[in-house]
């Protein structure tokens, strides 16, 4: 138990040095914080757009008002924005095993999984989880569950939610580069499977979206957090995907150890 | 002196440069065959797949007739074009040209005697290509496999008139590209602009919906622009939701963006040349 939460404690202070090297890297004002802000501005723009053009047509999306879905919207955001400020370097990982530069988690005090992926924290990804936090809250403001007291306890399980099922996401897409190197199968998957959790899981097939859930489960990333706090999922099943997704994270890093075992340096 | 002696003449050399670089390019491309298979074949299907489950969400569920005129066999019909065709859009990861400035590596190519943009115009070459052959083996696939829901042109006429808006437009994306590549030489990352840019284009050309099919004064603001008559427009031409006089208005807005992307290229590239300090950043 002791050696659990030294292990806890040394993954803290290496986040926060991760913290620190990003701020000292980004804290003087250039164009490309600004771009980086921007650009995911108009990410979330783009989907906002198209949302609210097709309910502009509709009074629902697969039983799904504006109001809801906005606020389905605001999860999307908070996921994408955690990508951006904690999980950047996944972009590179490809690339960086291919060329052999991960000699050094080897030898690293540390979980290679954690040192790796959380190596790149982004300043100006906080400012876009600023965004995506206030559009969330708007959102839900707007369909009137802010009121309630239930939705102050769900709203951090649901945040949590999303942060662990990204990161669970982004190991397990990286996981396929060991075995098809310098394939962009990190970057096809991530765009293939993501933009699934774009969509309320609604409007999929019940086959579809069981796979979702399940297999690769994406919509834990965005339609179980909104479905728990718009009340369209139970405290039940809510816990049920929350297990499932624990479980499936533990076991996606395990596969991951072992891919990595693979590596033997410029793989090229 | 022979003539097999005598240098080539300029436009000779620049063909054969083409050529040389078309050649490369492919290679490269084709080096990994899984990375081919994801990043050519597999690219830019699931996005309108996705939106195609949206549409029939509508139309099924929440009681939808149709979207301005659209019925959903016919937004079925859209998607599946734009998963053919928008391959044919030259693609944000398609140049180097930046990493090149940052590394300095563009300078080898400044001193030799030929002109930069050879080498990129091989590769638009490469990409137009191999993107034909993969779109022209997704649409007789899909042909063969669901003939039902498969949308086949209005005439051999609609059928040129789409291709010949297409390939213009993908020209001008890759403009636009070589431009947002070319300020590396003032900025430190472009990606950003890149990707920016891409989802901007993305919106813009009806990649996600017809553009038809968005608000009146947002749409008379994109029938100005090239996006849309690089891939909504044709789509429609295609069906034969639109006639022969968009075909023409289409060129004449695709062709003024040429035009004017091009004197921005230079312009840009002039500059930069001048700014360049020769070693990266």
């Amino acid at each position: 138990m002791s050696a659990a939460r030294g292990s806890l404690r040394r993954h803290l202070a290496l986040a926060r040095q991760f913290a620190r090297i990003g701020v000292i890297r980004k804290s003087q004002f250039r164009v490309e914080f600004l771009c980086q802000v921007l650009m995911d501005c108009v990410w979330y723009a783009t989907h906002i757009a198209l949302f609210e053009i097709l309910l502009g047509h509709s009074r629902t999306l697969a039983g799904w008002t504006l109001g809801e879905v906005r606020v389905f919207l605001g999860f999307v955001f908070v996921a994408d924005a955690f990508q951006m400020l904690w999980l950047g370097q996944a972009w590179h990982f490809g690339r960086e095993l291919k060329d052999g530069r991960l000699d050094a988690l080897r030898v690293r005090p540390g979980w290679p999984v954690f040192l790796y992926f959380f190596q790149r924290f982004s300043l100006e990804a906080a400012v876009n989880m600023a965004v995506a936090l206030s559009y969330l809250g708007w959102a839900a403001w707007r369909v009137g569950i802010l009121g309630e007291p239930s939705a102050w306890l769900l709203l951090p399980w649901a945040l949590s939610l999303v942060a662990w099922t990204r990161t669970v996401l982004t190991v397990l897409y990286s996981t396929a580069e060991f075995y098809l190197l310098h394939s962009d199968a990190a970057h096809f998957l991530n765009e293939a499977f993501t933009a699934a959790a774009d969509r309320p899981l609604d409007v999929f097939t019940r086959r579809l979206r069981a796979f979702l859930l399940s297999v690769v489960p994406v919509g834990v990333l965005t339609w179980v957090p909104a479905s728990l706090l718009l009340g369209r999922l139970g405290p039940l099943e809510g816990l049920g995907h929350s297990a499932w997704i624990a479980a499936f994270g533990l076991g996606v890093f395990r596969l991951w150890r072992a891919g990595f075992r693979r590596y033997e340096s410029a793989l090229s | 002196m022979s003539s097999a002696a005598t240098p080539a003449s300029w436009p000779h050399r620049a063909l054969r440069l083409l050529a040389s670089a078309f050649v490369y390019e492919l290679r490269r491309q084709a080096a990994f065959r899984a990375g081919f298979v994801v990043r050519e074949v597999l690219r830019g299907v699931i996005g309108p797949a996705l939106m195609v489950f949206v549409f029939h969400a509508l139309y099924r569920h929440d009681g939808v007739d149709a979207l301005r005129g659209w019925s959903f066999p016919e937004l079925v019909r859209y998607m599946i074009l734009v998963a053919t065709f928008e391959k044919l859009l030259f693609h944000l990861r398609g140049l180097d040209l930046s990493d090149q400035i940052f590394e300095g590596y563009v300078t080898k190519y400044l001193v030799m005697p030929l002109r930069y943009f050879s080498l990129a115009l091989g590769r638009f070459a490469q990409y137009l290509t191999v993107q034909l052959v993969t779109a022209s083996g997704l649409w007789v696939a899909g042909l063969l496999l669901v003939p039902a829901w498969w949308p086949r042109p209005l005439s051999w006429a609609a059928l040129g008139q789409a291709l010949t808006l297409i390939l213009l437009g993908s020209y001008c994306y890759f403009l636009t590209y070589f431009i947002v590549h070319a300020l590396a030489f003032w900025l430190e990352v472009v990606w950003t602009l890149l990707v920016m840019t891409g989802f901007v284009l993305t919106f813009v050309s009806g990649t996600l919906l017809p553009v038809s099919i968005m608000p009146g004064p947002v749409r008379a603001v994109l029938e100005w622009g090239y996006p849309y008559w690089a891939l909504s427009a044709p789509i429609e031409i295609y069906l034969g939701r639109l006639g022969g006089d968009a075909f023409l208005r289409g060129l004449a807005v695709l062709l003024a963006s040429i035009v004017l992307l091009e004197l921005v290229r230079r312009i840009v590239w002039a500059r930069g040349r001048r700014h360049y300090a020769g070693g990266g950043m």
